[in-house]
């Protein structure tokens, strides 16, 4: 919701006036072409090996996610696949190509964002045409994230970052140098992981 | 510049202006102040303060900071921005060059924790020139008190009026 609130206020931004409207453009053109020359999107996935436990799944052999969404939809003959979906270029990286401009760096994180959003529905339309006989159910592993509301943010509900951690080297293949914070951070910024279970059709509990 | 940045500010802190609008009269300033640099500098214009900017260690994130950073500037401060992940020897550094006051950002619960290492940091050098003036998602003005920081800022708008309160600096 924020990042469509976003969005609503840049086309209100636009609509104010001539000069309102050229500064937008520019402004979002010159950060289109910034992220074009760096970045390095990225959508990998891997299989890796899933079997039940007590209140959840254990993946890769010693991730256990007790989660009960996942717990939930686990069935016999069930597929797990670790992913990520990423820009491939930190903050930092991007700062530099703007020459230290925040105003475009803002308006390429707008850019950014939805940019995300895109690939992780290329990623679910490309996964679901390569396994149709898979109910395809993606839970994203839930990161701190800037924006988020405060009493979102002071719930914790976020994942142990030494669990993060633990997921990372699943993504064996994946050419975006990934990495998390001691506070669960991951890097680069723009990347999204998570795990994604493909359950037969015809074990799925709605059948 | 700084009156209209200035009340770009409290429009925005009010919610009658979008970030988006406060971007571009950024860049609006951010132009107007690179015709009068030069001209400042040969007649010896002196920035309101000089201050240090961070997103504390084990945080990445840095859109607010970025925009505390760009309306401080508006405001005529010299920034050092130190950018993100900055541990507590990051602002002692900035502090020896110069900075009189450091601004910390914190975007999650657990790294806001942080800040009072930093605090502690200082204190325990005895060094209390400068002053400390946090802000970001989840911190409080009852945990800026807890922390024993000199000030804490809910908005962009708040960061600029709160700093130049804590150093003196009247507009």
């Amino acid at each position: 919701m924020v990042r469509v609130r976003r969005l609503r206020e840049v086309r209100e931004t636009m609509g104010l006036n001539e000069t309102a409207t050229a500064e937008v453009e520019h402004c979002l053109t010159t950060a289109q072409t910034a992220m074009a020359k760096i970045w390095q999107p990225e959508a990998c996935y891997n299989q890796t090996e899933i079997r039940p436990i007590d209140g959840g799944v254990m993946i890769g052999g010693e991730l256990a996610i007790r989660e009960e969404r996942v717990a939930k939809r686990y069935a016999e003959d069930s597929l797990l696949f670790v992913y990520n979906h990423s820009l491939g270029y930190d903050a930092r990286h991007m700062m530099d190509e703007l020459d230290g401009d925040y105003a475009l760096y803002h308006f390429h994180y707008y850019l950014g964002r939805t940019l995300l959003l895109l690939i992780g529905k290329e990623f679910y339309d490309q996964a679901k045409a390569q396994f149709p006989h898979l109910r395809l159910f993606r839970f994203p592993i839930p990161l701190p994230v800037e924006s988020a509301p405060q009493q979102q943010v002071t719930k914790k509900h976020y994942w142990d970052p030494e669990k993060i951690a633990q997921v990372l080297p699943l993504l064996k293949g994946s050419r975006t140098d990934l990495a998390v914070t001691e506070a669960g951070c991951i890097s680069p910024l723009f990347t999204i992981i998570g795990v994604m279970l493909g359950t037969p059709l015809m074990q799925h509990r709605d059948f | 510049m700084v009156p209209a940045m200035n009340r770009i500010g409290e429009q925005f802190s009010v919610n009658k202006i979008y970030v988006p609008q406060m971007l571009i009269a950024a860049r609006a300033m951010n132009a107007g102040l690179a015709v009068l640099e030069p001209i400042l500098a040969d007649s010896g214009y002196e920035p309101v303060g000089k201050v240090a900017i961070g997103t504390v260690k084990g945080d990445l994130h840095d859109i607010g900071k970025n925009i505390v950073a760009m309306m401080l500037k508006g405001a005529g401060f010299q920034v050092m921005d130190l950018g993100t992940d900055c541990d507590a020897d990051a602002f002692q550094k900035a502090v020896d060059d110069g900075a009189q006051a450091v601004c910390l950002s914190a975007m999650l619960t657990t790294t806001m924790p942080y800040m009072k290492t930093i605090v502690e940091h200082f204190q325990s050098n005895g060094d209390n020139a400068a002053k400390i003036i946090i802000g970001g998602a989840p911190a409080t003005q009852e945990y800026a008190n807890q922390i024993n920081a000199d000030a804490f800022a809910s908005n962009a708008a708040d960061a600029v009026k709160n700093l130049s309160s804590v150093l003196g600096i009247t507009s």
